[in-house]
């Protein structure tokens, strides 16, 4: 058998996980939306953030190629004529001090010969006439007014790049300025995205420009991969946000811009910590918030729990106890609830079943005088047994020749006598429904219509009365067999009588009291052995399915007028108990004796 | 660099223009100097030994070469020379004028 919890801890998990549940389940179902919908925000808010910082430092590169084309654009305006060589020089000497990431400047006029040569690096020269018209930057120029070159790194470390400009005038010739791209890490390092976010610059091959570590720059090929990889990932996205690793291992989210006219990458740059503060803040917060909530919840739902199964508990005990008879418990639950209401009922009931148990102690009292099935009648409708007045017949019914007999016989005899002859009477009364009133010695007094009505009563107690005389007789033919004559007499009259109980706590009988009951002992008084006598009103009654004789008139005492009595006649199976119908000396010589 | 002001001293003393490779020669009395930005080259040099300190390799650093590179021109050791610069395109060149 498997192992069971017992009842009351089982309901207690039960409310408990339910309480518990209940509440931890919609909170952090609540949690995981919110983190999930601030999730979405944040990531949606980042690539904005980011984008727009690319973007400005996108601007800002463009300016930068912008500003060195403009100044190109100066020296570029006057033709070539012989005597403007210093001229030109000026200009190339003012663009160099102009602009300090011009490293070189190359003029080449209309021809494409390089007419002069000006570098912060190198000595300058003028007219070297070298033939540059097939320098791709040259061609470039001519063909859209600016050209700009590769990035190419000198020495494979620091980046370069060269801008050509041409003038207006085909005669101006064609500005070509080498432009070390360090000077944009100047732009780069000032942009700060958050606290740890930054920009980097690549070129479409994805090499490092421009990075706030100048020295990643620097070390030219060896740290390329990294960032050609990254630039190839973030241009396959088409400018949204993209988790990866960067540099160093860190996670970052990164953005990327082009720049129009270089065709270089901007990428902002945010570690992923930084970029996710916020919501991981309010991750935590909301973590907190679920196990501040789940504690509380823990204690509330034990608390709740215990204070909805503690009550069930106590009435589960209370009605185990009034169950085992212990009516007077009572449960005593001040929850002020629909449970303290329950348990108000149960002591109800408790208090019904104490009354209820009084009573079927009362109506075990009664069966002593009823037959079983009057008892349960009874037992519905109390007021059954209350005074009351009513029509009742009383059969009486005592031994002949008992007194000379208990005279002679030996005690133990008598007792056995009187235990055949009760048995015998009991079974007929039990067999009849009747009310055995009384046993008095060899007497006894049976009512018929009370404390149950019935039909036909007379009819009823006149065959209850013939079925006594049969049981009896054969009884005293048994004992005469043992030498003690004794006959059995019957009388049975019908009339109003007050029936109920009466006695006194402890002791309580049921009787009747009224003039009927006297004619009927005053009948069985007068009956012979094995005769029932009735009154007028039960031979009137019980006519159609028995036959009476009338005997005549007689007198009895304590009655002014005489009174017609009737013997029962007997029926066919009891012809030779009932000899004799009529009165025999000994009955008339009884009736003198009992009559006035 | 210690006996900066003797030599320029010695120069103007026999009447020779001085060009130097640093501008601390020419604040001294030097006439001219070209070259790169000491000062701005001790601040790498006092990056790297940061993160060399810090751990890096340094045979990961790369090296970092000089991207400004200033003209400076003193007008009093010029005066003193008899020299007019002023016709020349040597001043509007110049990024830092002693005078």
């Amino acid at each position: 058998m498997s192992k069971r919890l017992p009842p009351g801890r089982s309901l207690f998990i039960k409310y408990f996980l339910t309480l518990f549940f209940a509440v931890v389940v919609p909170l952090i179902l609540g949690a995981v939306g919110e983190a999930w919908l601030g999730y979405r925000d944040q990531w949606l808010r980042l690539n904005e953030v980011l984008q727009a910082e690319a973007r400005s430092a996108a601007g800002k590169m463009q300016d930068f190629t912008d500003g060195i084309r403009d100044q190109l654009g100066w020296v570029v305006q006057f033709p070539w004529s012989q005597d403007e060589d210093q001229r030109h020089r000026i200009d190339a000497l003012r663009l160099l001090q102009q602009v300090p990431a011009i490293v070189s400047t190359t003029l080449v006029d209309e021809t494409g010969t390089e007419r002069l040569f000006v570098s912060r690096l190198r000595v300058n020269r003028i007219g070297r006439g070298m033939d540059m018209s097939t320098d791709p930057a040259i061609i470039g120029a001519r063909a859209n007014k600016v050209s700009y070159g590769p990035v190419r790194y000198q020495h494979d470390s620091e980046p370069y790049m060269r801008i050509a400009v041409a003038g207006t005038l085909t005669e101006a010739g064609v500005a070509v300025a080498d432009v070390n791209l360090k000077l944009i890490w100047d732009v780069i390092a000032a942009i700060k995205i958050g606290h740890t976010g930054y920009i980097i610059v690549v070129d479409e091959t994805g090499r490092l420009i421009a990075h706030p570590d100048m020295s990643l720059v620097l070390r030219g090929s060896a740290s390329a991969g990294d960032f050609s990889r990254l630039n190839q990932m973030l241009n396959a996205t088409n400018g949204s946000a993209v988790v990866t690793t960067a540099d160093g291992g860190q996670r970052v989210v990164a953005v990327s811009v082009s720049v129009g006219d270089p065709g270089w990458n901007v990428i902002a740059v945010q570690p992923i910590a930084e970029a996710f503060e916020p919501i991981r803040a309010a991750l935590w917060r909301s973590l907190i918030l679920i196990a501040i909530g789940t504690l509380i919840m823990l204690a509330l739902a034990y608390w709740l729990a215990h204070r909805m199964s503690g009550p069930i508990r106590q009435l589960e005990d209370g009605a185990k106890r009034i169950g085992s008879g212990q009516f007077d418990h009572r449960i005593a639950i001040s929850s002020g609830d629909e449970l303290e209401q329950l348990a108000m009922r149960f002591n109800e009931m408790a208090g019904e079943l104490a009354t209820s148990s009084q009573k079927s102690e009362r109506i075990n009292r009664l069966k002593r005088f009823l037959a079983p099935q009057v008892a349960e009648l009874v037992e519905h409708s109390d007021e059954l047994l209350d005074g009351q007045r009513r029509e009742v017949v009383v059969i009486f019914g005592d031994l002949r020749g008992f007194t000379s007999f208990s005279k002679r016989a030996e005690p133990e005899a008598i007792m056995a006598v009187l235990r055949e002859y009760y048995e015998v009477v009991g079974a007929v009364v039990t067999r009849h429904e009747a009310t055995l009133i009384q046993f008095a010695g060899d007497g006894l007094m049976v009512l018929v219509n009370a404390p149950v009505e019935c039909e036909n009563p007379a009819q009823r107690a006149v065959l209850f009365a013939l079925d006594l005389q049969v049981a009896v007789q054969r009884l005293a033919s048994s004992w005469s067999a043992r030498g003690y004559a004794m006959g059995f007499g019957v009388g049975i009259a019908m009339g109003p009588a007050t029936v109920g109980t009466v006695g006194y706590e402890g002791r309580l009988d049921y009787t009747a009291v009224g003039n009927v009951v006297n004619l009927a002992s005053r009948l069985c008084a007068a009956a012979d052995d094995a005769q029932i006598l009735a009154d007028p009103v039960v031979a009137e009654r019980a006519n159609d399915s028995v036959v009476l004789v009338s005997l005549g008139e007689r007198s009895f005492k304590g009655y002014d007028q005489a009174l017609e009595v009737f013997a029962v006649a007997q029926s066919e199976g009891t012809t030779e108990i009932f000899g004799s119908l009529l009165p025999s000396p000994k009955v008339e010589r009884d009736l003198a004796e009992a009559g006035v | 660099l210690v006996h900066r002001e003797r030599i320029a001293q010695f120069a103007v003393e026999h009447r020779l223009p001085s060009m130097f490779g640093w501008s601390e020669y020419c604040e001294a009395g030097g006439l001219l100097s070209y070259g790169a930005n000491q000062r701005a080259t001790y601040f790498w040099l006092a990056g790297y030994a940061g993160r060399i300190l810090r751990g890096e390799s340094p045979a990961a650093l790369p090296v970092v070469q000089p991207d400004k590179f200033e003209l400076a021109v003193n007008l009093k050791t010029a005066k003193l020379l008899g020299m007019n610069l002023n016709i020349s395109s040597i001043l509007f060149r110049a990024n830092k004028v002693i005078e």
